[in-house]
């Protein structure tokens, strides 16, 4: 494996809950290098989907660092963090949650949309639009690009999710239960795709609960009470 | 990009939000409405003010005027050329008018004019009905009555000097114009109102027209006194041209006191010569103009000699008011101050022997929106009044976009998500809501300014639909409302500003919800399904 592409470092993250403070993070540390495909399992409460946010810096942590290439993702303005999500990171959920109004293909373009002003729309649409293509016959579903998400089956829909976080060629692709709606078949056939992805130089790092799925990584990190009990951190 | 995409398409597919536009809608139609008729009510209120009275006026307020006003009018077109295009001395009395074949006897405001300066004065001329499409036939001088008869070859005519003026009229109008025109050819002969057939005691001979009857001095009649106003806004007139009224008049001494007769209140016949409609009802409806000088003969306003139990000497010629009418580009209030300093100048030497020197001390020279000023203020109060009214309601179409963007924010909690999760900042999102609620504004602005432009052009027509429908139904009465029509004219920039205020107003009713989607934390978005 090459070097470290993202560094968490004694994160802590505690919510708040009316008057009771919630500790979710008790110093966490974890090392991805580029290229791997990391599990991170825990029972329900654990804090993995926690530490997945805050990896993706769709959350903040309270105390800790974060490093992308050695660069602090939490310094500077929360629109750079932003910026960061859209040009190095992908999310794929659970749920898919994807965009109901867009169709299949519009929903990939949305993070594309997001990194264009509408002139540079204008411009780079048509590549866009092949690279989106691209992506989607990647996760088999070429035929499908006019359907909105509600004519789609669950798997279809996380193969758009996956699509989506793809478009924009993340550095780091991060699943949250991507299996967790799909039944065994569906979802074996959603593990294959990201093990081709990861042979396919993709970095990885997904939370399941289930050991089946996190066969699939390189390595498996477990969480328990918002620390790291087993695998290298 | 992703915020114009995403408002343009929630604009496509989220029916809540077309509540949103038909409510900005209604509200900008509402308004410009209320702004429209009030403003152009407003505006006829000026223009007519205007149209009446001339630039200048003077006057005393009272019945029984003040003398001098020739000279005075000689000194100043001579003094101010630059300033001065036409003065003209106008008496205004009250009296009755009798229709003698219908027994119906009115109260009139009796006016006093010389026709051919008033009209060089103000707008008098443009409301003359015969005087429209016979040009120069309009007299208040003696006149008999017109008739139609039947030219050599058969076919029904009038006098000669009115078929000519006719055909001039016809000329200049162009056939379009002349084809519309209320007096048509095959209707000027038979249908009541207009000429009156040569007279039964006259057709032992050919029947050729031309003017009958004794003469008498002509009269101009305001058009709701001799007329009945259509549903489809034409005028039955119920009398001929020419027919003969009876007027009565209530003359003053230069004292103020009923001049007394031993023959009872004056009375003569004139000939109903032509009707004026100036568009405001209470005129059209009491007015009868006469030649200047016959009523101050008739009010005994002229030159009067004293008796001798009296003190002997002479009263002058008085008259009620002079209107002046300015050459372009003189200011008025300017104007006003130099006639005020000339009119004290010039009286100074005139005032002593005078037995009423208070007509003299009370003339007011009045720009006309001065001497119109209570009527223009309260319509200008009532408005601001109006449409303060209606802009206040218009807020709830605020509140109604704020309430309808705060239900689309919660529906879309998990869509903020989503797109924050792919890289939007929580400016971008609230910026997504903002374009939304322009787009709301910009649609249901255009909208609301079409639905009330369209009403406003069509309002007359509305209101008498209405009317047709059931007379109980009308909504403008012009005894009422002093004008006879709504105004409908929708001026651009009302229009203008009205639309950018509902822009506004949107944009403002969605700033709290676009706040709120600004402040979605993206993972407590994504947490459920």
């Amino acid at each position: 494996m090459s070097d470290v592409i993202l560094q968490a470092g004694g994160v802590h993250k505690t919510y708040q809950l009316g008057r009771v403070q919630l500790p979710v993070l008790r110093g966490v540390s974890l090392s991805i290098a580029r290229g791997e495909f990391v599990a991170i399992m825990g029972s329900s409460g654990s804090g993995k989907s926690t530490l997945l946010h805050i990896l993706g810096a769709l959350d903040v942590p309270d105390r800790g660092t974060v490093r992308f290439e050695g660069q602090d993702l939490f310094a500077g303005p929360a629109s750079r963090r932003d910026g960061l999500r859209n040009a190095t990171f992908g999310f794929v959920f659970q749920f898919y949650h994807l965009l109901p109004e867009l169709d299949v293909l519009e929903n990939v373009l949305v993070p594309c949309m997001v990194r264009r002003s509408v002139a540079g729309w204008i411009r780079a649409r048509s590549e866009h639009r092949r690279d989106a293509a691209r992506v989607l016959e990647q996760v088999g579903l070429s035929a499908r690009l006019r359907h909105k998400p509600n004519e789609l089956s669950g798997g279809e829909r996380q193969r758009v999710a996956i699509a989506r976080a793809l478009a924009n060629r993340p550095r780091v692709l991060l699943a949250d239960e991507p299996t967790g709606n799909l039944d065994s078949a569906t979802g074996r056939e959603i593990m294959g795709l990201l093990g081709t992805l990861n042979r396919d130089g993709q970095t990885i790092v997904m939370v399941t609960h289930d050991p089946q799925v996190a066969a699939a990584a390189h390595r498996i990190v477990t969480l328990e009470d918002g620390r790291i009990r087993s695998g290298r951190g | 990009m992703y915020k114009l995409f995403l408002c343009l398409r929630y604009l496509r597919k989220r029916r809540i939000a077309f509540f949103a536009v038909a409510a900005v809608c209604l509200c900008t139609a509402m308004v410009l409405i209320v702004v429209s008729v009030m403003g152009g009510f407003l505006q006829m209120v000026r223009d007519r003010s205007r149209g009446m009275l001339g630039d200048l006026i003077m006057e005393n307020a009272s019945l029984q005027g003040f003398p001098f006003y020739q000279e005075f009018i000689d000194l100043i077109k001579a003094e101010m050329p630059d300033q001065i295009e036409e003065a003209t001395p106008v008496i205004i009395s009250y009296g009755v008018i009798r229709f003698p074949t219908d027994q119906i006897t009115k109260p009139a405001q009796i006016v006093g004019i010389r026709l051919a300066e008033t009209m060089r004065v103000n707008e008098f001329g443009k409301g003359l009905f015969y005087e429209t499409y016979y040009p120069g036939t309009s007299t208040l001088g003696p006149v008999r009555m017109p008739c139609v008869g039947f030219d050599e070859a058969g076919r029904p005519a009038l006098p000669e000097d009115l078929e000519a003026a006719w055909q001039r009229w016809r000329a200049s109008a162009g056939p379009a114009q002349a084809a519309k025109a209320p007096i048509e050819e095959s209707l000027r002969y038979n249908r009541p109102g207009y000429y009156a057939p040569v007279p039964a005691e006259e057709s032992g001979g050919p029947m050729a027209p031309g003017w009958y009857g004794r003469e008498l001095p002509g009269a101009i009649i305001g058009t709701d006194l001799c007329a009945r106003r259509e549903p489809d806004g034409t005028f039955t007139r119920y009398y001929w041209r020419g027919y003969p009224v009876t007027l009565t008049f209530v003359p003053f001494t230069d004292t103020g006191k009923p001049l007394e007769t031993g023959s009872g209140m004056p009375s003569k016949l004139f000939r109903y010569v032509d009707d004026c409609r100036t568009g405001v009802y209470d005129i059209d409806s009491m007015s009868v103009y006469v030649d200047f000088d016959l009523l101050q003969d008739v009010l005994e306003m002229d030159e009067q000699r004293l008796g001798e139990e009296a003190g002997g000497g002479t009263i002058p010629p008085r008259t009620t008011q002079v209107q002046i009418k300015l050459r372009p580009g003189a200011d008025p209030r300017r104007t006003r101050d130099l006639l005020v300093e000339r009119w004290r100048e010039f009286y100074a030497g005139r005032i002593d022997g005078l037995r009423t020197p208070e007509l003299i001390r009370r003339v007011m020279i009045l720009t006309w929106e001065e001497k119109q000023a209570k009527f223009i203020g309260a319509v200008e109060k009532e408005k601001v009044l109006v449409t303060t009214l209606f802009g206040v309601v218009s807020v709830v179409a605020v509140f109604l976009v704020g309430v309808i963007f705060h239900m689309i924010v919660q529906q879309k909690t998990r869509d903020i998500g989503i797109i924050r999760s792919v890289g939007a900042t929580s400016l971008g999102v609230a910026q997504i809501f903002i374009a939304y609620g322009a787009a709301v504004g910009l649609i249901g602005g255009a909208l609301g300014t079409m639905l009330g432009t369209a009403f406003v052009w069509r309002i007359n027509e509305f209101q008498d639909f209405l009317r047709r429908l059931d007379p109980r139904l009308e909504v403008w009465n012009a005894e009422v409302y002093a004008f006879d029509r709504i105004p409908n004219t929708v001026k651009a920039w009302d229009a203008g500003v009205i639309y950018l205020v509902a822009v506004l107003a949107s944009i403002a009713g969605s700033l709290v919800a676009a706040r709120r989607a600004a402040r979605v934390w993206p993972v407590e978005a994504l947490r459920y399904e």
